[in-house]
């Protein structure tokens, strides 16, 4: 076999195919994983985590079921009801995840609200210190440069259901004494003096996750797969059933609200007998 | 549960009889729109045409303008005077020709190695080039302040001394129109600047804009190469070009 360059290898912790085995994030496929861990450990470990406990596994189980908002009306789910009502459910379940990536809403601001709550505690000095202070601070600043405050405010109810039903699974499992949990209740004590707003599932979600362990770069991509019940349900159902409604409205449902109509220059000059 | 008030029975795709919920919950409670608004494009309906800012697309911009001008169109609002279309064109070109050495025609080449229908080659092919044209714009993310700015030199970042990019930006100045000024490819720019400094004397100057011809410009050499593909050639494939050395996670 030829030797390539170091510059044409590139290192991977993820997988490598033997003869009837595999490896996988340092496990063996069949002899280690296959009957002894769960969907929810498998994509754990696939985000480069340790191997979850089984507690742990049936924890992201939950909270994959309290994620589980799933209304086809909801903006990214009818995205992927959009691009599935053309028969297809990869493409709907791709559309709805890109829909809400890298977004200001969803799963995607767990990993900045995980962020911003490690940093709460850090600049708090870690430990059993008072986070009061840094947590004043942190909302100061954070209305000061913006007016949202992401992981905050709950459209069309309050309290957000999904926080409560959160709150009971962590009480339930011995797990509400998280430094995070804790700290995100600290915080919103003054998000709600100050903004009068709640704390939504977005928040609890990245305040769980940091207490599992996982950091905010990892609580990113995890928090979306917690949500893919949400997109697998719409975007299946586009597919299998496709409305064609879905794939083109009445032209009386769209409101027109751009340029009126005009004439281009060369259209003008034509009209005009002018050369073109 | 008992069957009642706001509630109905009926058979599912299963057979099975299920309990159908017609209570009103938290999204009902608000009055919605009920129509979409439209800033861009005017549907067409009846004897009316579909409208692009304002112009009929069948009976104006098909008859008088090309697809690069009603691309410019859509992004800008305006129609392109014609140095700042042919200027246009030219960068069109400089960003069409992505390689199956770049990672997005190099995914989709490879969705159509597993014999990928050509809308999913396709897909894959978007997706790629869209995240690539993000990546560029992002990497010059300085220089395109510089050239907001336009004073001093362009940050190093933009600026090469390698002797192809110089050929390259020199060929892409001769091939604007002499009327076309675009001062920044005074400056020894690396190709992607100089493409960059051409769109911003375009007026395509927001991150969103500069995106979007990255990733227009190219789609359709990308999908030509993916296609081009022998589906399930798997042994023509060089499955170690990258190759990848495993470590067991720690």
């Amino acid at each position: 076999m030829t030797t390539e360059p170091e510059t044409l290898l590139v290192p991977t912790r993820v997988a490598h195919a033997y003869w009837r085995e595999h490896a996988f994030r340092g496990h063996r496929v069949f002899a280690d994983l296959l009957g002894h861990t769960s969907l929810s450990g498998m994509l754990v470990l696939a985000l480069g985590e340790r191997r979850p406990t089984q507690d742990d596994c049936a924890f992201l189980d939950e909270l994959a079921v309290i994620s589980t908002f799933a209304d086809p009306r909801i903006w990214p789910l009818k995205a992927a009801r959009l691009v599935g009502s053309y028969g297809r459910f990869v493409p709907g379940l791709v559309a709805g995840y890109l829909s809400v990536d890298d977004a200001d809403v969803g799963p995607a601001v767990c990993a900045p609200i995980a962020g911003a709550l490690r940093q709460i505690h850090e600049k708090a000095g870690g430990g059993d210190a008072d986070p009061m202070p840094a947590i004043e601070a942190w909302v100061r600043e954070t209305l000061a440069s913006s007016q949202r405050i992401l992981g905050f405010g709950v459209p069309f109810r309050t309290p957000d259901e999904r926080m409560v039903a959160l709150e009971e699974r962590l009480v339930a499992r011995g797990r509400a004494g998280g430094r995070y949990w804790g700290l995100l209740q600290r915080v919103a004590t003054v998000v709600r003096r100050e903004r009068g707003i709640e704390p939504n599932i977005a928040s609890g979600l990245a305040a769980a996750l940091l207490d599992m362990g996982f950091g905010p770069d990892v609580i990113g991509p995890l928090a979306m797969l917690l949500f893919e019940i949400t997109f697998v349900a719409n975007a299946m159902e586009a597919a299998m059933d496709p409305a064609p409604v879905m794939r083109e409205l009445p032209v009386d449902r769209v409101e027109y609200v751009g340029r009126s109509a005009r004439q281009s220059p060369r259209a003008k000059m034509a009209t005009q007998g002018g050369a073109r | 549960m008992s069957e009642g008030a706001g509630s109905e029975r009926e058979r599912g795709r299963h057979g099975t009889l299920h309990e159908v919920h017609t209570q009103a919950g938290m999204l009902d409670a608000i009055e919605w729109p009920r129509r979409l608004r439209a800033r861009v494009v005017e549907p067409g309906h009846g004897p009316h045409e579909p409208r692009l800012h304002g112009y009929a697309a069948e009976s104006d911009l098909a008859r008088h303008y090309s697809h690069s001008q009603i691309a410019y169109l859509a992004l800008t609002g305006e129609l392109p005077a014609d140095d700042i279309a042919r200027a246009f064109d030219v960068a069109l070109a400089y960003l069409a020709p992505v390689g199956v050495h770049e990672a997005a025609t190099h995914a989709a080449s490879l969705a159509r190695l597993g014999q990928a229908p050509p809308r999913a080659v396709l897909e894959v092919a978007m997706v790629g080039l869209a995240e690539r044209a993000h990546a560029a714009i992002e990497s010059l993310s300085e220089f395109l302040a510089w050239l907001d700015g336009g004073e001093g030199s362009p940050p190093e970042s933009a600026t090469t001394t390698d002797a192809s990019h110089a050929r390259s930006v020199d060929r892409l100045r001769d091939a604007l129109p002499p009327t076309f000024a675009v001062p920044a490819l005074a400056h020894p720019l690396r190709r992607t600047a100089a493409v960059a400094a051409v769109l911003h004397a375009c007026d395509l100057r927001r991150p969103e804009q500069l995106e979007a011809v990255w990733t227009l410009a190219s789609i359709v050499s990308t999908f030509a190469e993916a296609m081009a593909t022998k589906p399930l050639a798997f042994r023509e494939y060089p499955m170690d070009t990258p190759g990848f050395r495993y470590h067991e996670a720690e």
